[in-house]
């Protein structure tokens, strides 16, 4: 089962994920939970947020994998449990790692998601709600902004449940009917 | 009358036109940019959106929500905000149905 979970900035999203692929990993438990982690440490801010994910997931049983860019699905085995942190830095990695920006690389983007979706038994993927502040920002912030909308658009497709999260609560956005995750 | 809201490039023309089904003809997209550029042009944009909203010129409306950053610095860029966000308001008030678009997926906010 495949689930995204969007929010703004420090909304819940990580401890809800956490929470849900733990869960959906207890009838899965002989297979490996993997954590994909996107965001490159570059600084002190970064480094203070991955330790503090870390801190969240220590005890858990994650394997973690630290993926920037190129997800295709090459890591986790075959059945595993997947969560899959986060679209904003995976788009932001594969659009500005060579320099100039990179418009193509939501369908890269949506290709590799495609290909860890098909390894995983289940998949939680988290994004980040930009879109919503009227600001007016310079040709490559816009740039990246519609690859993530892209990206997310159809991650909510693939997906059979969309959650938002909002001040830590968990609000269903979309519910395919079959969905056990 | 349908209003569809929600943030930049989530999908909500196509939502109006493909899935909707209302024709291009039938639909105001982007009423937060009409609202911009009616006011620097000096012009009414609540009365002149509102007549067209009344009047049955369209079925459908979209627009942008902008108002989820931080209160800009620059006074006339607050105005706009805010009277985007009032507009915004009364078109919803007079709409049968209310929908935000998030990752794509229009979720229901106003069943009239």
């Amino acid at each position: 089962m495949i689930e995204l979970i969007t929010g703004g900035s420090g909304s819940g999203k990580s401890e809800y994920a956490e929470r849900r692929i733990c869960e959906a990993h207890r009838a899965n438990a002989e297979k490996p939970l993997v954590y994909i982690a996107a965001m490159q440490p570059f600084g002190a801010e970064a480094r203070e947020r991955i330790a503090r994910h870390r801190a969240m997931r220590s005890g858990k049983g994650f394997e973690t994998v630290e993926r920037y860019t190129g997800i295709d699905g090459s890591e986790a085995e075959p059945g595993s449990d997947v969560l899959l942190e986060c679209l904003g830095n995976l788009t932001a990695n594969e659009m500005f790692s060579g320099g100039a920006a990179d418009a193509g690389c939501a369908e890269r983007i949506k290709r590799g998601l495609d290909s860890l979706a098909r390894r995983c038994a289940n998949l939680c993927i988290i994004t980040n709600e930009v879109f919503s502040d009227g600001m007016r920002y310079g040709a490559d912030t816009v740039l990246y902004m519609r690859a993530l909308a892209e990206v997310n658009i159809y991650a909510a497709r693939i997906a059979d449940t969309v959650t938002e999260v909002v001040c830590a609560v968990p609000v269903r956005i979309k519910q395919a009917e079959d969905a056990l995750l | 009358m349908i209003f569809v809201t929600g943030g930049a490039f989530q999908g909500k023309r196509r939502f109006v036109t493909e899935t909707l089904g209302i024709s291009e003809e039938r639909a105001l997209f982007d009423a937060h940019e009409y609202v911009e550029a009616a006011l620097s042009e000096g012009r009414d944009p609540e009365a002149e959106l509102m007549r067209m909203i009344c009047g049955g010129a369209v079925d459908a409306v979209t627009a942008d929500e902008i108002g989820m950053g931080i209160v800009p610095q620059d006074a006339d860029e607050r105005r706009r905000r805010e009277i985007t966000g009032r507009i915004m308001c009364k078109i919803a008030e007079r709409s049968d149905e209310v929908y935000r678009l998030v990752c794509g997926i229009p979720v229901k906010i106003k069943q009239g």
